[in-house]
């Protein structure tokens, strides 16, 4: 990883660049510096997380001081050293960068238009700035195996393939898990998995953003949309406690595709494929599975849309009879939710309720590893825990519970709890659901449509207890409220409640044969 | 009275009276054929051959349109309008006489509506009763534009009325009588009065432009004006009480195209050649076709003028009224008395 | 101030009008025999030079594919946003095809930015004119009818080559 390579003497010196002074660390990558002082230098084979290949040869630069033998060198495997002097832009580099494209289009085909990688092309953009505009061969294109099938999440295209072993050294160097390898030599050689087997590992999709060209796609992204058409939200990865950054590109209000932002203390370049590719619980199409307003469910048991306000008012009385009630929380929640529904219980518990509250902490799956996922299926259980204070209920506590007296809280009780409890809670309807999902209560006795990890914006605290912020990448249904307002606005509608002692007939109230003894 | 008298004079009545309305469903064909024509183009060529249903279809059209009266407008005179505008024109084809008598039980029986003596003086007051039908329109629809076109217009009739009144005065005194049969026989006993040169021709050419002055057409239809105002009296007219107004105007031309035949070209008669016939009824009804073709000229040349003069501004069309056209038929008239009287004509 | 007038000098006859007048009735009269300019439409139709910009079309290539790659050029170039194109995958050689092309002619101003961006040549300015109906539906025009055999425009695709060839040597 980069870290391995920083520099280790803080100390600078001075060297020359196109004729300028500047003072540059000493022992640090040369390419690094460029880029850092921004010169243009283009690159392919060049990665900041990965080991130096140097052989692509398209960040060459011409050397005419101390380290490199004068003339052109590779800027991606030089270090700085004291008394340099760089052009980047002078004839002979630019000549030979122009070769260099020449040679890498030779046999590149022409299918931009077709290539999911167009617009964000690393070869596009710099055949595009320096490269020719027609070619010079009259020989045909060499042509390879256009469509192969690496395994069920990416497929591979040897004629785009321009042999940077990107993918090869990211599999080498930072999974150690060595799995792709260029095969044959010269003008035949090709990018293949040993004997062809189908690539395994939780981290395939990572050379799918490390590819400079459109070689490597991501199956569930293939020919989904233009890039340019994406709009990108940087926010937090919620399907394990790491907290990886990610970038959540959508179109239309749906999440397309999702890719790791760098961030050293966390993930680096990377993220796994399970936060890459589930993101189907989050694209709830409303109307079929996404809860659009709250409801409730009257003593026929037919929904039926209620506002917000009536919500509360059927709520109310329903809570305040009630003596003991279990309200969970999702450790989906952002700590400033967990907050609001600490304030919620403990003020039910000032009523003279005796409320049995705290979020609902998953068992540990056997998922993790030693690189970047971890046991925990939830963001911010250390948050809630830690910062909020409250209790873990285990998932135990949920088995054999009368359903009618729990309250859930959040998003994530469909992809968390286990089948049997799910079903046992559902069969008879908690007596509150507040979420995002229509099919997975459709009995509890009042559904209040909240927002889902990506609609909102809060602080998770991942397991190495780094809080960070959670930007909301789409647009919620209309009448679905933040989980944050819905609680304080609960507690408030509790309270003025109780003061003002409102009584409402028993027959308003459905499921009223529980009173509050 | 006899029966067969009562007879004809029941089958005349209807017959001539249909005459206005026929000719005024082809008069709308013929104004957008012929402005076609002088523009390049085919005009109304889709309802019947050559598009002749193409009235039907426009008086169709206009029956099942929304009738609009505007807020504010006085809803009498609102109503009424129309119908005054409409009315006099038509009430004027009574004394036209469209053809040589004929001979019913051995008595000569005049084939206009009603053979008046005071012809002439009938046609002056009903043309003085038009400008109300357009002077009411434009006042009872509660609207800047129809009010200023109202104006305009019973101004500009009012000014050029009296020039028209002395042409048909000098008319009246060549031909010696003011029964418009008795008119066109004296000048198919005698000549034209377009040929009583240079009186009758004088009288003729102002008679024709007061005529269009009359009848708001183009080069002096400042009462509608569509550049400056919108639609003039009728901005606010839609449906069958637009219609009326558009079969006033087309009524009027088709009654002055009459009375200039009658007055000048001498009606029926053509040089001799139909005066003179033997049998009666022959005389007759080629009578009538030379009368309607001596029409259908003036009503072509009304449609002519209109595609290719651009209009007066309201101060020239004063200019005009006022200051030759009326000195001039004032001298004109002086000038037919002195001649009378020295017995040059 | 001095103003000077520019008013002609008009001769006695001028200002008697008269001769003035006959003049001009009989230019109109004679323009009443000249020979007619309109085009009685429906049955005499125009037939559009070959640069006339009309309704888009797709190519069809001989044996029934899209010539069009769905790129989505064309609808990153559309000033008006009427084009709205989703890809899918198929078993040719050239290993996309657009799903879903439909082309809002209620939105597009037949700019022809489209055509001019296409790199396949598939979205083609056709001389088709007549784009009037009934029903906003029926304005949007999706892909099955905007793929048109490419007999049909062969000359259009030849003149855009030409055309753009001369611009871009």
């Amino acid at each position: 990883m980069s870290s391995e390579e920083q520099n280790p003497d803080p100390l600078f010196t001075s060297i020359l660049v196109d004729g300028k002074e500047y003072q540059a660390p000493l022992g640090g990558r040369l390419i690094d510096f460029l880029h850092s002082i921004g010169k243009n230098i283009p690159h392919f084979c060049y990665h900041k997380g990965l080991p130096v290949a140097a052989s692509c040869r398209q960040c060459q630069i011409e050397s005419k001081g101390k380290g490199p033998r004068p003339g052109l060198a590779v800027s991606c495997r030089e270090t700085i050293i004291e008394g340099m002097e760089i052009l980047t832009d002078s004839e002979i580099v630019q000549k030979a960068r122009a070769g260099v494209m020449e040679f890498l289009l030779l046999n590149h085909p022409l299918d931009c238009p077709i290539c999911d990688k167009a617009g964000e092309c690393m070869l596009q953009d710099t055949a595009y700035s320096t490269g020719q505009s027609r070619g010079r061969t009259q020989e045909p294109r060499k042509h390879f195996d256009k469509r192969k099938s690496l395994g069920d999440k990416i497929l591979l295209d040897n004629e785009r393939c321009i042999l940077c072993t990107r993918c090869v050294r990211f599999f080498e160097a930072v999974t150690k898990d060595p799995q792709l390898t260029v095969l044959d030599r010269g003008d035949r050689s090709y990018l293949s998995t040993f004997m062809g087997d189908p690539l395994h590992g939780n981290y395939q999709g990572n050379i799918v953003d490390i590819c400079p060209v459109g070689a490597l796609t991501l199956k569930k992204f293939r020919f989904k949309s233009r890039v340019w058409f994406l709009h990108a939200t940087e926010t937090i990865c919620g399907l394990c406690s790491k907290g990886c950054n990610i970038s959540v590109e959508t179109r239309d209000n749906k999440i397309l595709r999702i890719r790791p932002r760098y961030n050293a203390e966390i993930n680096d370049y990377w993220m796994c494929d399970e936060g890459r590719l589930m993101f189907d619980r989050y694209n709830l199409e409303v109307g079929e599975t996404r809860l659009p307003s709250p409801f409730f469910i009257d003593e026929n048991g037919e929904r039926i849309p209620i506002s917000i306000e009536e919500a509360f008012k059927k709520l109310s009385p329903l809570f305040l009879r009630q003596k003991e009630i279990l309200m969970v929380l999702s450790p989906f929640a952002t700590i400033e939710e967990g907050w609001a529904f600490k304030e919620l219980a403990e003020t039910l518990e000032k009523l003279g309720l005796e409320p049995t509250f705290g979020y609902y902490q998953p068992d540990p799956n056997a998922k993790g590893d030693e690189f970047l996922h971890t046991d925990e299926p939830a963001p911010n259980c250390k948050g809630l825990r830690e910062e909020v204070g409250l209790k873990a209920i285990p998932p135990e506590d949920l088995e054999n519970v009368n359903s009618k007296k729990v309250a859930l809280f959040g998003f994530g009780f469909g992809e968390l709890l286990d089948q049997s409890t799910l079903e046992s809670i559902a069969a008879e309807g908690p007596m509150l659901y507040m979420g995002v999902r229509s099919d997975l209560f459709p009995a509890a006795k009042v559904q209040l449509a909240s927002l889902s990890p990506m609609e909102k914006a809060g602080h998770w605290i991942n397991c190495d207890g780094i809080k960070q912020f959670v930007r909301p990448a789409l647009k919620a249904p209309v009448l679905a409220k933040d989980d944050f307002q819905l609680l304080t606005e609960l507690l408030e509608a509790f309270i003025s409640w109780e003061e003002n002692q409102i009584d409402i007939p028993d027959e308003e109230i459905m499921g009223t044969e529980e009173v509050r003894t | 009275m006899t029966t067969a008298v009562l007879i004809a004079t029941i089958i005349k009545v209807v017959v001539f009276f249909h005459i206005a309305p026929i000719m005024v469903s082809l008069l709308t064909l013929a104004e957008r054929k012929v402005s076609a024509w002088i523009q390049f183009r085919y005009g109304p060529n889709r309802v019947g051959p050559w598009g002749l249903f193409q009235p039907i279809a426009d008086g169709l059209k206009f029956f099942f349109k929304e009738e609009v009266v505007p807020e504010g407008a006085n809803p009498i005179l609102f109503r009424l309008a129309p119908a005054l505008a409409a009315g006099p024109a038509m009430m004027t084809i009574a004394v036209i006489p469209f053809t040589f008598p004929i001979l019913i039980d051995g008595q000569p029986f005049s084939l206009a509506i009603a053979d008046l003596n005071i012809g002439v003086l009938f046609f002056i007051a009903m043309s003085g009763l038009a400008v109300y039908g357009i002077l009411l329109g434009g006042w009872a629809s509660n609207n800047k534009w129809s009010l200023l076109g109202g104006l305009r217009s019973s101004a500009q009739m009012i000014s050029y009325e009296l020039s028209m009144m002395m042409s048909v005065i000098t008319v009246v005194m060549l031909t010696g009588t003011m029964n418009l049969g008795e008119m066109f026989t004296y000048q198919a006993h005698h000549t034209w009065v377009l040929f009583m040169f240079p009186v009758g021709t004088i009288a003729f050419v102002l008679f024709l432009i007061a005529a269009f002055a009359e009848t708001n057409r183009l080069p002096f239809d400042l009462a509608e004006c569509e550049t400056e105002l919108v639609g003039g009296f009728h901005t606010e007219y839609s449906s069958m009480k637009f219609a009326l107004f558009f079969m006033g105007e087309y009524s009027a031309m088709f009654m002055m195209s009459c009375l200039l035949a009658t007055f000048f070209l001498g009606g029926p008669s053509f040089f001799g050649l139909i005066e003179n016939m033997d049998s009666i009824w022959w005389r007759a009804i080629l009578g009538f076709v030379v009368f309607m073709i001596k029409v259908g000229f003036f009503l072509f040349f009304y449609i002519w003028v209109r595609w290719t003069l651009p209009r007066f501004r309201w101060d020239q069309l004063m200019y005009l009224g006022w200051k030759i056209l009326l000195p001039l038929s004032i001298l004109n008239l002086t000038a037919t008395g002195i001649l009378i009287a020295t017995g040059v004509l | 101030m001095k103003v000077k007038r520019m008013e002609k000098k008009l001769s006695f006859m001028e200002k008697l009008s008269i001769p003035e007048i006959l003049k001009g009735l009989s230019i109109t009269f004679r323009n009443m025999f000249k020979p007619k300019v309109t085009r009685l439409y429906p049955e005499e139709r125009y037939k559009a030079p070959i640069a006339l910009k009309g309704q888009p079309l797709l190519v069809e290539n001989e044996d029934g594919t899209p010539r069009c790659v769905a790129c989505s050029m064309c609808e990153v170039v559309c000033p008006a946003l009427a084009i709205t194109i989703k890809a899918e995958e198929t078993e040719r050689y050239i290993e996309r095809e657009p799903e879903e092309f439909s082309i809002d002619m209620l939105r597009c101003i037949l700019c022809g930015l489209c055509e001019e961006v296409c790199p396949k040549e598939a979205i083609i300015m056709s001389d088709r004119y007549e784009l009037a109906n009934f029903t906003r539906e029926s304005l949007v025009f999706h892909k099955d009818r905007l793929m048109t055999p490419i007999k049909e425009l062969e000359g259009r695709i030849r003149f855009t080559k030409e055309k753009f060839d001369k611009w871009h040597r």
